[in-house]
């Protein structure tokens, strides 16, 4: 910017160039900078952005519910399943922590469209397939009833794949889940089971995915008010009586920041009652812990 | 031989008609002085300059155009105006002068001193970029700039007031980089 | 958004329960529902249904000016406003939460002549209780020194700070043909002329008590310092040589510090409130203006040109140490300090644009907080340091805009005839 000014004023007659070569010399740079744009300008359209948001969950192709059960139970073959892209499968093994599928024998799989026979283990009969097929459909059913204006479609997307996710894990296992052995807890983290092929959710994961959607929709917290802190934590625990009501409500840890104590406080006040438990857990009270941060907030 | 002594008398023809318009010229060139500096005394000087024979011509017809003092009137006023038209420009976020910042200040120097009952105010401006607070002391030292060099050229500062308006008073309301450069100036007001 | 559902979180609690992890909230700010307040009298007419919605939406501006909530729509309120209930024993809460509210303002108001009774109750809807209620009596025509005090009532009760009801912010238009100082309140309302010099004036600037306002006019043809009473216009003037500019008080004192340029340099001094020097508090040469106090008046932010670009340095006045806190940029002026003390706001130019930004007194990690709208200059915090007003050419002509102190909701206060700039927000505690 220095001093331009001057040269733009004595433009073609300060300078002392004969004006033809003047000319010539813009002439050729306005061309090398013509082509430097295009380019610059067709390049990116080459460029796709890639990958996803949820490209560290479960990479699992949606289908849509199953219409009806499958002919007679026997024989795998009209057992319909869909495609799994084999690599999904192996996704899911390396990035998400395994999950023992601790769905009681009762739940079949329901049918998809048929993309190629695998043959299964019959072990399950269609009544219980059907039984928990109607299990998933319910609790999609629930989230979905509580779709407000402004759904995030991502968690409502995390749902269908888990719930998609536990279909196709029942249906590549094909084997009688361990049953609901009450082992003090319903541990996230666990081991194959033998099984070996891919890892699957449980409906006690489906279920949690519910808490979360509902608490956290109702979670208002200004942080404008109560500031934004990478380390503001409040974690409460619940219990929640098998009708979904909560019976307890106490604090496992406070954040220090009262504002915010108090707002997670509201939000599962705001929840009661929450979408009853599911059936196969069979304790008197489904207990969890909350864990509320600000981290999540971003500048605007 | 012959030709020598024709060489010798051209030359001593020559050399005093040299002399005499030498001689006429500088008197015309005194005139002039005196007419700037001195209105007044000026009519008798051209007779007196003028060749003897014919004073009697030069008295008697009316001066059809402008006497002497209206010439000389004319020409400060013209010197002023030029003072006050010219302005000193600057570069962006600086009050350093430029060379050619520099010359047109000289031209002013030359103007002050010809013209030594004269006394100006040095206002200091800005283009609009930046803010106002920091434009109003960057005027400033645009306007302390130009009086500093003028000073160094021997004008006495005593005839020097300086004022900054920051960006508060454009010559020209345009967003462009021409406007701005016209508004980054040094301003020249005479009393 | 951050929607990760973490349900595979590695650690199994000593309990035996799960946990899960929600990471930001749904609602940014608290829903509260403001009803219309309702009429006591024995046949409701036009009159009160006027006084009904006015009463109310005064109230709901100003409780939205603050950034901190978000105001229901009365459209989806469930209650029949006819058979609004206004008291705890009265109010079915369940009508509230179940359109979302948190907070529960209710009004009901008598007018007797040119008197208006009105009761104002602020209730939490998740406990069922009530947290606030106040019975004002005023004069009609000063309902919004009411609303000003309700309001304050409900920030104090979420804050621990009243609020800037009680604030104002004074401005520089131009629509008269030559730049003015205005005064206006907190949201802009009520705007009137404060100079009407007929000559360039500038840089107004508050004292801590809000009694007085600084700034710099050409009136006697030069930038001299002038310092006028709000409440009866007396005026004393400080006309050194040279210029006299960007005052900035005292926070506390009857001082201010100025730039004053008689002695040759550009430096800043302290001077009294009557214009005397006290002490001259930078030395470099070079241009050092726009002095900007910290709340305990302990430092002083300013811009010094000593490095040879406009940048931002503090000055502890004890020890006279002076360091240097704008490094990102080449043009950082403008400094205001932020009365929680912690920030400061600036503004920045870059790529050929002035924005604002917020940095912390480490000088570590800057925050813009306005882009790709004009310029933006000037900013001035509010006195609970939870909002800044500043200047924006975004519409095209210079506007006064307010954003919170995240740098959200930025809207404008208002627009009148010429250009507005060079806000600066009143302390608190007026009139």
């Amino acid at each position: 910017m220095k001093g331009r000014f001057q040269i733009s004023e004595n433009f073609f007659g300060g300078t002392g160039i004969p004006p033809k070569t003047m000319v010539l010399t813009f002439g050729v740079s306005f061309a090398c900078h013509a082509i430097l744009i295009g380019a610059l300008f067709f390049l990116p359209e080459y460029r796709k952005p890639s990958g996803n948001p949820f490209s560290s969950a479960i990479n699992v192709s949606l289908v849509s519910l199953p219409a009806a059960p499958p002919g007679p139970p026997t024989g795998g073959a009209p057992v319909a399943k869909e495609a799994i892209p084999a690599q999904a499968e192996k996704a899911v093994e390396q990035k998400v922590s395994k999950v023992e599928a601790s769905i009681p024998e009762k739940i079949s799989k329901p049918a998809v469209k048929v993309e190629k026979k695998v043959s299964l283990k019959p072990e399950i009969s269609p009544k219980k397939r059907a039984e928990t097929a109607a299990l998933i459909k319910n609790a999609v059913k629930n989230i979905e009833k509580k779709v407000g204006e402004s759904r995030p479609a991502a968690v409502s997307d995390a749902i269908k794949r888990m719930r998609d996710q536990v279909e196709n894990s029942n249906r590549v296992k094909g084997t009688g889940i361990p049953g609901s052995e009450a082992k003090g807890s319903f541990p996230i983290i666990t081991g194959g089971t033998g099984s070996g092929a891919g890892s699957s959710f449980g409906v006690l994961d489906i279920y949690k995915a519910e808490i979360y959607y509902k608490i956290q929709q109702n979670w208002a917290y200004s942080e404008q008010l109560g500031g934004k802190g990478a380390d503001y934590m409040a974690v409460l625990v619940i219990k929640i009586m098998s009708n979904g009501e909560i019976s307890d409500i106490r604090f496992e840890r406070e954040s220090g920041n009262r504002y915010l104590d108090d707002s997670a406080y509201r939000a599962i006040q705001k929840s009661n009652p929450l979408p009853p438990v599911p059936e196969q857990y069979d304790r008197a009270y489904y207990e969890v812990g909350l864990r509320f941060g600000t981290g999540g907030l971003k500048q605007q | 031989m012959k030709k020598r002594s024709w060489i010798i008398l051209a030359l001593l023809l020559a050399i005093p008609v040299l002399l005499f318009t030498a001689s006429c010229s500088k008197q015309t060139v005194k005139a002039d002085l005196q007419d700037a500096k001195d209105p007044v005394k000026q009519a008798p000087a051209p007779a007196a300059s003028a060749p003897a024979p014919a004073p009697v011509v030069q008295k008697a017809p009316e001066p059809v155009g402008p006497s002497v003092e209206e010439i000389a009137a004319r020409e400060k006023a013209a010197a002023l105006r030029a003072m006050v038209n010219e302005d000193v420009f600057f570069d962006y976020d600086s009050a350093v002068l430029t060379h050619a910042a520099q010359e047109v200040l000289k031209n002013k120097s030359m103007i002050l001193g010809k013209y030594s009952g004269v006394l100006v105010t040095i206002e200091g401006h800005c283009d609009e970029r930046g803010t106002n607070e920091y434009n109003l002391a960057l005027g400033e030292r645009r306007a302390e700039s130009a009086k500093n060099f003028l000073v160094s050229l021997g004008v006495n500062p005593s005839r020097l007031k300086t004022i900054s308006y920051g960006e508060e008073k454009p010559v020209n309301a345009g967003r462009d980089e021409d406007a701005w450069a016209m508004n980054r100036r040094a301003h020249f007001v005479t009393e | 958004m951050t929607v990760i559902v973490s349900l595979t979180s590695p650690a199994e609690s000593l309990a035996g329960y799960d946990y899960i992890d929600i990471n930001s909230p749904f609602i940014r700010k608290i829903p509260i529902a403001v009803p219309l307040f309702k009429a006591k009298a024995e046949s409701i007419n036009d009159s009160h249904m006027q006084m009904s919605l006015k009463s109310s939406d005064m109230l709901s501006g100003m409780l939205d000016f603050t950034g901190y909530f978000k105001m229901l729509d009365r459209q989806s309120f469930l209650e029949d406003p006819s058979k609004a209930e206004t008291t705890a024993a009265d109010i079915d809460f369940h009508n509230w939460t179940a359109v979302g509210a948190e907070l529960l303002v209710t009004g009901e108001f008598q007018i007797r002549g040119d008197i208006i009774e009105i009761e104002l109750r602020l209730f939490d809807t998740i406990k069922s209780s009530r947290l606030i209620g106040k019975k004002y009596t005023t004069g009609l025509n000063d309902l919004r020194g009411v609303m000003r005090l309700f309001s304050g009532e409900i920030i104090f009760y979420l804050t621990g700070n009243r609020g800037v009801f009680d604030s104002g912010i004074a401005f520089v238009s131009n629509g008269t043909g030559n730049k003015e100082i205005y005064t206006c309140e907190f949201d802009g309302v009520n705007i009137r002329p404060f100079t009407r010099n007929n000559a360039i004036t500038l840089f107004p600037s508050w004292s801590s008590d809000g009694q007085w306002i600084a700034y710099t006019s050409y009136l006697k043809g030069n930038p001299d310092l002038y310092v006028k009473n709000v409440k009866d216009g007396s005026v004393s003037v400080v006309a050194n040589k040279g210029i006299n500019i960007t005052p900035a008080w005292v926070p506390g004192k009857f001082e201010l510090a100025a730039t004053l340029s008689y002695s040759g340099d550009q430096d800043i001094y302290l001077l009294t409130g009557n214009g005397k020097v006290i002490k001259k508090l930078t030395n470099e040469r070079g241009s050092d203006v726009s002095p900007s106090w910290s709340p305990d008046g302990k430092k002083m932010a300013f811009v010094s040109s000593r490095s040879g670009t406009p940048q931002i340095y503090v000055l502890d006045i004890e020890s006279g140490h002076v360091e240097r806190l704008t490094f990102n940029g080449s043009y950082n002026t403008q400094p205001s300090w932020s009365p929680k003390g912690d920030k400061i706001a600036y503004s920045g130019l870059n790529e050929g644009k002035h924005n604002v930004s917020i940095i912390g007194l480490d000088g570590k990690d800057p925050v813009q907080l306005t882009r790709n709208g004009g310029d933006n200059e000037s900013p001035s915090w509010s006195p609970d340091g939870s909002l800044i007003v500043f200047s924006s050419t975004r519409e095209g002509p210079s506007r006064i805009y307010v954003m919170t102190s995240y740098g959200t909701d930025q809207r404008r206060l208002f627009a009148i005839s010429g250009e507005q700039t060079n806000p600066k927000w009143s302390p608190s505690g007026l009139k």
